[in-house]
């Protein structure tokens, strides 16, 4: 293509912007993973550094000190994201097709039903005694998946995108003879792929990251979240690195703690890094995406 | 579209099926089981060690021993829930975490002083008696005091290297401004070295005065005077020259210019941090050589004093929801009197979890998988072994401190926020944007009368006028 001798300066303004753009979003990333590399003590005489001084892997061999622990919480871990994602995405996405229906009379109802929670909640307490006490959830897996399976946030963001597909194409679809549930999972679901992808990767993320539901309900230790274990490691590091703690040590060897952080950020941000591709391409169709010719 | 909706279903049934699974209920033993909520780690070897004090417990108390070790980041949310969602359990870690007056407020723990008088009243006398003056409350007590080390005096830690090698003589120093000198040095010839670090939650040097309400330390009582008249820390003299000091090393280079955002306890500041304040123990120089990596000399600087705060760090409280708390009573007697039992608990099984040396000393053994350290959690402190490498009379030494100690007048006194609670939120919430007014790195001439104003803002006259009138009838 060709460009005007102006078009080519904001072209080349608009490159210059992103490359700092992506620069400052990767920096501290590369730092990270430098970090995590080098020895601890390069740490101390040096500070941080890109291309560390010293070599280590340290750091990695702290943290998968105990790989059978990590690896069962990543798949503790990527089992209750992988099926909460898949059902919240279906369940939030079956309760905000109706809201759409006019022929749906109490759908200001249940809209208000919805948007009445999320002015209002339970509060912690209730909530925890709910969950423990009547539904038994603690200590199981369900506890990560089941409460806020429906975020009402989630629900209205669908809806909205709902409600500009096009009528006509449910119209004709019915005057072929199909039903409602031909309409909601062969048009409304394809059609909508951009904001269920969305709203997908974020519910994903969330419970990716998810660290408290297992400090207030998860005991067994078979059912830590890979978060949660993480953050225990560091806890009990900082620990050590205490006054308390090293008074309780055996040996006086220094334990990496600094690499240990950075290392751990890796091993968590690795997955998430692999997923993001996959959801990448939706976002950049979701705006391109038509359906009605002419 | 047939085999979605028969999954949907399939899944409706597995979840309900879950919903539905209520834990099994506990084998009806005739032999209770007390569950003991503690702040630690998981310790993978705490079956073994509970089963040997087990074999005892059965006999000596009729009932078995169960501790949930519960990480320490996570304890104080899940004590809260516990007691507020009435969770049944027996004994539970009080005090840094799980705050002892909260706790008692909130209702979680139970009223034992019967308890102990029948049960256990030797106890009465195991305990030193400030320390249950200082845990009553409505004139009874809800928790058993852990004994150890309460008054510790505020200390200056030095690194040794450095003394030596400028030739510092640390103990001649009188009060902290004698380190000046030295700091200079250390600053003109050590550039990679912080000569003096603010150390997380230690601010200007102020010992004339003792905080009353736990975690707010801006309402202080001169700890000399009779009348326990409340003053602002803020406005004493003392803390005047504490922070304009702490300024002028700041600006003299001694303390980091980077302070505000460093963390005093990562990699880099253990390494370099040349001198800090901290309170003092006996025995510490051996566990801060083994935190910081080099040799530490330790001079103190402020009269051993006992306060309610010291004596409310480490406390067993017994649940309101236990239902044999006659027993947990007896557990704890046993605890603090039968020092094998109290011992095993500490470090575990001999030969397993640690090695024996004599009477006094003994090793853990690396990677036994127990070691809770938690001898401040489980009884009498000064009855647990001592790790190799300490020095013989630590315990004595501290007991020493403990039994020299001057008595705060307020010991026992306990605020009852009640009527004041919007403007104690208030005030914490200036402190929180103020925090850098204690490490030297704002000015303090113009941020001292603008943080005092605030706080004037905030109500902190109320808070005084109704703290002093508790205090004028507590110490009537």
């Amino acid at each position: 293509m060709l460009y005007s001798k102006r078009q080519k300066l904001s072209q080349a303004l608009l490159i210059l912007f992103f490359v700092i753009l992506c620069t400052l979003i990767i920096y501290p990333f590369l730092l990270l993973v430098g970090v995590s590399l080098s020895s601890e003590k390069a740490i101390g005489q040096y500070g941080y550094q890109l291309i560390p001084k010293e070599w280590s892997l340290a750091s990695y061999k702290y943290v998968f000190e105990n790989p059978s622990a990590i690896l069962n919480a990543y798949k503790v871990t990527a089992i209750f994201s992988v099926t909460a994602m898949v059902l919240s995405v279906l369940l939030m996405a079956m309760m905000a097709f109706p809201l759409t229906r006019k022929e749906v009379r109490a759908r200001r109802a249940l809209s208000f039903f919805l948007y009445f929670t999320m002015l209002f909640s339970g509060g912690l307490v209730p909530t925890y005694i709910l969950i423990t006490k009547y539904l038994h959830l603690n200590d199981t897996i369900w506890v990560y998946i089941l409460p806020s399976l429906i975020s009402p946030w989630y629900v209205f963001m669908i809806r909205t995108f709902f409600q500009d597909l096009p009528e006509e194409i449910f119209e004709s679809v019915r005057l072929d003879g199909g039903t409602s549930y031909t309409i909601f999972f062969r048009f409304v679901i394809p059609l909508s792929k951009p904001v269920l992808a969305t709203v997908a990767l974020l519910i994903f993320l969330g419970k990716w990251n998810d660290w408290y539901t297992a400090l207030l309900y998860i005991e067994d230790e078979s059912l830590m979240s890979l978060q949660y274990l993480l953050q225990r490691i560091m806890q009990n590091l900082k620990l050590l690195q205490s006054l308390e703690g090293s008074a309780s040590m055996v040996s006086t060897e220094k334990i990496p703690s600094e690499t240990v952080r950075m290392a751990m950020a890796v091993v968590v941000a690795g997955p998430a890094l692999v997923v993001f591709p996959f959801f990448q391409k939706y976002f950049v169709k979701g705006l391109t995406v038509g359906s009605v010719k002419g | 579209m047939k085999r979605l909706l028969a999954f949907c279903m399939a899944l409706g049934m597995v979840l309900s099926a879950a919903g539905c699974k209520s834990k099994t209920a506990a084998t009806s033993d005739e032999i209770p089981t007390l569950i003991w909520y503690l702040n630690c780690s998981n310790q993978a070897g705490a079956d073994a060690v509970l089963e040997k004090i087990n074999e005892r417990l059965v006999n000596e108390i009729g009932a078995k021993l169960q501790i949930k070790f519960i990480d320490p980041g996570a304890y104080n949310e899940k004590m809260n829930m516990n007691m507020a969602s009435g969770t049944e359990f027996d004994l539970c870690f009080s005090g840094y975490v799980n705050n002892y007056s909260n706790a008692v407020k909130q209702g979680g723990l139970m009223q034992i002083k019967d308890i102990i008088d029948k049960e256990a009243p030797e106890l009465w006398n195991l305990i030193p008696d400030y320390a249950w003056k200082s845990i009553t409350v409505n004139d009874d007590v809800y928790a058993v005091p852990n004994v150890q080390l309460y008054a510790m005096p505020q200390a200056l830690f030095i690194d040794k290297n450095m003394v030596e090698k400028y030739q510092f003589d640390y103990e001649a120093m009188k009060n902290i401004n004698e380190i000046e000198p030295f700091l200079d040095k250390i600053k003109e010839n050590e550039p990679d070295m912080y000569a003096y670090q603010p150390e997380f939650g230690v601010g200007p040097w102020v010992t004339d005065y003792e905080t009353i309400v736990t975690g707010f330390n801006e309402l202080v009582v001169k700890k000399d005077d009779d009348k326990c008249k409340v003053v602002k820390r803020y406005e004493t003299q003392e803390y005047i020259d504490g922070v304009n000091k702490l300024r002028d090393w700041y600006q003299n280079g001694y303390i980091r210019k980077d302070i505000s955002s460093a963390d005093s306890s990562d990699a880099v500041s253990l390494e370099r941090t040349v001198s800090y304040a901290s309170s003092y123990k006996p025995g510490v120089e051996a566990d801060v050589k083994k935190q910081r990596g080099k040799d530490f000399v330790a001079k103190t600087l402020s009269a051993n004093y006992v306060t309610s705060d010291l004596c409310l760090q480490t406390l067993t409280g017994i649940s309101k929801t236990s239902k044999h708390p006659d027993k947990a009573v007896k557990l704890l007697y046993l605890l603090h009197s039968d020092k094998e039992l109290y011992n095993t608990l500490c470090h575990g099984i001999e030969g397993v979890h640690y090695k024996k040396i004599d009477d006094t000393f003994y090793a853990p053994i690396e990677n036994s998988g127990y070691n809770p350290s938690r001898d401040w959690a489980f009884g009498n402190q000064f009855n647990s072994y001592l790790m190799e490498g300490k020095e013989k009379d630590v315990w004595e030494k501290s007991q020493d401190l403990n039994d020299s100690a001057k008595q705060s007048r307020l010991l026992g006194f306990n605020f009852n926020t009640e009527k004041v609670v919007n403007e104690i939120s208030r005030c914490t919430a200036v402190l929180g944007e103020y925090k850098d007014l204690e490490n030297g790195s704002v000015d303090v001439d113009t941020t001292l009368p603008r943080f005092s104003r605030k706080l004037q803002d905030a109500g902190i006259d109320v808070i005084i006028e109704e703290l002093q009138k508790q205090i004028d009838e507590f110490i009537k």
